[in-house]
Order: C-alpha cells, then sequence, then structure tokens
C-alpha cells in the first residue's frame, strides 16, 4: 500500500472515530458548513457565475439608445466587434496597447526579481527601500496617478522642471498630452508604481530558500548570472511563473490608470481595450457591444493565460 | 589573481552604479509626495511662481478650505464607516469558507478552493456590462452596493486564512467538543482567535483595499455626500483643471494619504510579512 493510501485509510477511520464520539453533531456538523459557506456562494453564484452567463447572453443581443428595449441580433455585435478590430482606429490602437501591456508588465516583475535580488544580498539601507518600494501599492490609484501626472505637469511639473535646471530644454514636452509620449509614460508608471507589491512576493520566496544553497554556491565560486540562473530561478520559478501569469492576465483589465493618467487621449494614442468597453457602457448605454467585446477578449486573454501557463511549466522547477 | 582582482574591482563598480539606481529610484517615489507637501503649505500664487521654493508663511489654510470647502472633511467620514464596516465583513466572509474549508471534510471542498483560483484568471472587466446592469436592477447604486462588492470571500483572503488555519492543531476543538461546545462556538471563540494573526495581515490589506478603492465607489455612488475619499479626490483633481488652486488640492491628496502612511508605519512588519507569506506558490 503506498503512502498516500494509508493517508486517506487513517483520515478515514479518524473520520469514524470522531463521529462515534459526538453523534448528536454529525447533522449539525452539515448545517454549520452549510450557512458557514452560504453568503460566499450565493455571492460567487451571482458576481462570478451568472455575470459570466449574462455576458454571454447579452452579447447576441442590442439595445435601443433610445428606448433600452432589448432585441435578440444573433451574431451582429460579434460581426461588428471583429470589423471594428481592424478598420476602427480607436480598436486597433486599443488592442495594440493592450498586447504592448503584456511585456511591460513581465518586464516590472523581472525588475522586481533583479531588486529582490539585490536586496536580499545585503545591499545598505535594503529594509528602508523594501518599505519605500511598496508604498506604491498601499494608496489610492487616484493618489498615485495624481502625484505622477503632477511630476510630468508641462509648465509646473518636477520632471520639465528639472530638464531646465540642467539645461535639456529641448526635452522638454507635455509628456501625457503628447501623442509620441502618453503611452510610453503611461508604460512608465506602471512599472514605477508596480515594481512594489512583486517585490515583496518574491522577497518572501527568496527568504524560504534555505540559506544553504547561497553558501554552497559561493563555495563553488559562482558569479551572479551563474547564481540568478542555477540557483535562484529554478527555486523561485513557482512563485516568479504565477507572478508572469498575473500580469499576462492583468494587461487585459488595465483601464484605471489609463483613463486618470490620459483618459486614452491624446487622439485615441494611448487607450486600451478595458477603457474601450468601460466607455460603451458609461458613455454609450451599449451593454451589446460591451459585452461581445468582455466576451472575445476573455477569450483570448485566456488563451493567451494558458499559453504563458504551458510556457512556463516547460522549464525545470526544483523541489525544497 | 590579477585577473580575480580585476573582476572584483569590476563587481564593485556594478555594486555601486546598481546602489545609486536603487538610491535613485526610491526618490523618484519619496520626492513627489514631499514635493507635494511643501507646495501644500504655499499660497496657490507663490506656487506659481516657484514650484521649488520653502513656503514663505506656512499656509495651513490649505488644509482648512480642503476640509471643509472642497468638502475632504465629509469624504473622510465616508471613507472611514465605510472602510470600518467593509473590513469587517470582507474579512468575515473570507475567514468563514477557510475555516470550513481547511478542517472539515466534505464533498465539494475542492472545488470551492478551485473556485478561488480560477477566479484569478478570468479578467473581471468583460462583465461590466452585465453588472452594471445588475446594480441597477437591484437598485444597489448607494453605498450597500459597494460594500456588498467587498464580501466576495472566495478569493485571496480565503486563501491566506486557509492556510492559518490549517496551521492550528484540531485538538483544541476536540477538547472544546467534549465539553459541549457547539461548532459555531469554537470557531469564534476558539478557532478565530488562534489565528489572530493572519486576521490582522488580512483586516490590513483589506482596509488599505477598501480605503483606496476607486472604481465601485466611482461608478455606484451617485451623490456627492456618499463619495468616498478616492471618488472626491477625483472630482476635485478634475475641478482643479479649471479653478487652477493646486495648494488646496495637493492639501487634500495629504489629507487622504495620511491614514494609510500611519497605518504602514505602524503595520509595514506586519504587512510585508501577510503579503509573503500568503501562499503564493504555483
Amino acid at each position: 500500500m503506498k503512502s498516500h493510501d494509508i493517508g486517506t485509510f487513517r483520515s478515514f477511520f479518524e473520520y469514524w472515530e470522531r463521529v462515534d464520539a459526538m453523534k448528536g453533531l454529525l447533522t449539525k456538523k452539515g448545517l454549520f458548513i452549510a450557512v458557514m459557506l452560504a453568503w460566499p456562494l450565493i455571492h460567487y453564484a451571482v458576481f462570478g457565475l451568472y455575470l459570466q452567463v449574462q455576458t454571454l447572453l447579452y452579447s447576441f443581443q442590442s439595445w435601443n439608445p433610445l428606448t433600452g428595449r432589448q432585441t435578440w441580433t444573433g451574431f451582429y455585435n460579434y460581426i461588428t466587434a471583429f470589423r471594428s478590430m481592424n478598420s476602427d482606429g480607436v480598436w486597433t490602437s486599443a488592442i495594440f496597447n493592450t498586447v504592448l501591456f503584456i511585456p511591460v508588465n513581465i518586464l516590472a516583475v523581472a525588475l522586481a526579481l533583479v531588486i529582490a535580488i539585490l536586496l536580499y544580498h545585503k545591499v545598505p539601507l535594503a529594509r528602508f527601500y523594501r518599505i519605500v518600494y511598496f508604498f506604491p501599492a498601499l494608496i489610492s490609484i487616484v493618489v498615485i496617478t495624481m502625484v505622477f501626472s503632477f511630476a510630468l505637469n508641462p509648465t509646473q511639473g518636477i520632471v520639465n522642471g528639472l530638464l531646465d535646471a540642467v539645461g535639456l530644454e529641448q526635452f522638454k514636452r507635455a509628456w501625457l498630452g503628447d501623442p509620441q509620449t502618453a503611452l510610453i509614460s503611461i508604460f512608465v508608471f506602471c512599472i514605477w508604481a508596480g515594481i512594489g507589491g512583486s517585490n515583496v512576493i518574491l522577497t518572501g520566496a527568496l527568504q524560504r530558500i534555505p540559506h544553504d544553497y547561497f553558501e554552497v554556491g559561493k563555495l563553488e565560486g559562482i558569479g551572479f548570472w551563474k547564481e540568478l540562473f542555477y540557483i535562484i530561478m529554478p527555486l523561485l520559478w513557482p512563485t516568479l511563473s504565477t507572478l508572469i501569469i498575473v500580469s499576462t492576465s492583468g494587461a487585459f483589465s488595465i483601464f484605471l490608470q489609463v483613463m486618470l493618467l490620459t483618459n486614452g487621449g491624446p487622439f485615441t494614442s494611448s487607450t486600451t481595450v478595458g477603457l474601450e468597453m468601460y466607455r460603451l457602457v458609461i458613455e454609450k448605454n451599449d451593454y451589446g457591444m460591451a459585452s461581445a467585446y468582455g466576451i472575445i477578449f476573455t477569450v483570448i486573454g485566456f488563451v493567451i493565460v494558458w499559453c504563458v501557463k504551458w510556457l512556463t511549466e516547460r522549464f525545470d522547477t526544483a523541489e525544497y | 589573481m590579477n585577473t580575480t582582482g580585476q573582476q572584483r574591482k569590476f563587481n564593485k563598480i556594478i555594486l555601486l552604479i546598481l546602489e545609486i539606481i536603487l538610491l535613485f529610484y526610491a526618490i523618484t517615489l519619496i520626492y513627489p509626495f514631499v514635493w507635494m507637501l511643501i507646495n501644500s503649505l504655499k499660497s496657490n500664487k507663490e506656487f506659481f511662481q516657484d514650484i521649488w521654493s520653502l513656503p514663505e508663511q506656512w499656509a495651513w489654510k490649505n488644509y482648512a478650505d480642503a476640509w471643509e470647502s472642497a468638502r475632504i472633511g465629509r469624504f473622510f467620514f465616508n471613507s472611514i464607516w465605510m472602510t470600518a464596516v467593509g473590513t469587517f465583513t470582507s474579512v468575515m466572509s473570507a475567514a468563514m469558507p477557510a475555516y470550513v474549508l481547511a478542517k472539515y471534510k466534505f464533498k465539494g471542498s475542492n472545488a470551492v478552493y478551485g473556485l478561488a483560483i480560477v477566479g484569478f484568471l478570468i479578467p473581471s472587466i468583460g462583465t461590466f456590462g452585465p453588472w452594471y446592469m445588475l446594480m441597477q436592477q437591484l437598485s444597489l447604486f448607494n453605498p450597500a452596493g459597494v460594500l456588498i462588492g467587498y464580501t466576495g470571500g472566495i478569493g485571496f483572503y480565503m486563501l491566506v486564512l486557509y492556510s492559518f488555519f490549517k496551521g492550528i492543531s484540531w485538538e483544541y476543538a476536540e477538547a472544546a467538543f467534549m465539553d459541549g461546545a457547539g461548532h459555531f462556538r469554537v470557531f469564534f471563540s476558539i478557532m478565530l482567535p488562534l489565528v489572530r494573526g493572519g486576521l490582522v495581515a488580512v483586516a490590513t490589506f483589506a482596509l488599505i483595499g477598501i480605503w483606496n478603492d476607486y472604481f465601485q465607489p466611482l461608478i455606484l455612488l451617485q451623490s456627492e455626500h456618499q463619495y468616498t475619499i478616492a471618488v472626491g479626490l477625483s472630482y476635485l483633481v478634475e475641478a482643479q483643471k479649471y479653478s487652477a488652486d493646486y495648494t488646496v488640492l495637493f492639501a487634500a491628496m495629504w489629507i487622504a494619504v495620511l491614514p494609510i502612511l500611519l497605518v504602514y508605519m505602524v503595520m509595514q512588519e506586519k504587512l510585508i510579512n501577510g503579503f509573503t507569506m500568503g501562499g503564493i506558490k504555483g
């Protein structure tokens, strides 16, 4: 018998022993479990499952913008959606930008890893840095985007002020108001403000690695890169791959940052899929189209996330 | 020997450059806040003359203006009661499923646990349209609707508390059962106090998350007297684009950040540890 079987057998046995001891509690136990799970399950059923099903149903319907009447329109929304994706400038830009957020988010994770390793190796002030870097993750997105956009303010901002001070006036610009730099500025924001969260998670994972691994590496005299690829990466891979997957799927729901920094502009240069879906609901009350896009991007997002998941599983991981 | 010596020197230089980059990054995070603090204490005229100077006279009046005429005080109190209620209900609705999943065997317990994982992988923005309509149909465009949104339970907080409950011996409960305590008694007066550390970590995260939440209150709160501080602040940012009363805006922002800053100062050790213990592993 495998040890696994013995385990189940034993727990089964213990279970009956307990039942014997407390027969009166048996039905009460079922009631207790039901009560404890009732609200969370209802919530999940309504805001998780029901809404997903509704999204699918809505995606085949249209709303009359004046009367609010619902009618079934078959695949009309999907056909319109796919047409818009290669002809409508708003959506081509939104899709292009959203896809770019995947490497940007992964870059933030990579930088967080490098910083976590540096801080782990007892750089002076490591504790202070960790606390400071985590701070943007803790304050409201309204405040942090406001701080960032004020730093980039064309006339009263810190960045242009500094460029003035060091004599680089030719680089001054309205960073968030210029179609050439708006999107890049948002990318910089996402990395600048986004490193801290991953950094703290990776630091925790690093601290769980038994110290001997590093000691052995040191005795063997391996360098930074070897340590990174032969010790740290395999040991951290479960955490790292989770972060990569989460940041990939996160790219599809990015829109608050964009809404607060540039509102998608100037023109459509920095808009995202999430922001355009939000606008369809809020500004046009077009629930049908919003749902069709929602289904399309949920499917695309899910496929991409699974591909990334599959890729991350190709790498060896180590047990410790 | 010579090459390793050179190597070591090279490494030292690299390390120095990296340390400078780390310091620079930290400064870019801190300085804008300090800059805003300094400028929140200037008169608006002074601010437009020179953005770098220190205030000639400390204009605490900006804070009074932000608190009263910009109505940040009102939003502040809305945020306080909603955060208090929301933190309690959201932690409880995560602790309840976490406890039964960790400590009771029943059919479908793995499925409930799986739901929490699946929730991470599906982007929620796709269902925004139907969500908006559902909230209208249930007439939840009010603080209650926002609070209900926080009671999801099956999610990240549940996974954290699950691992805390797992680590606690069942013998405490056995003893209480023998003394005739019921399941609810055991849960509330024995098991919950035993996972105090986990509850504090999760509650702190919930508190910060709810205080900062912007999206749900923005959509669901319809009248100004219901706004939370995040929503109020975002409207204030819009308004200042036209009135250009920036120094009051900076003061308002500091009022919004201060509670979080204080909580973070006191709790940073627990917070960072809570985050790292979160069982985010594969």
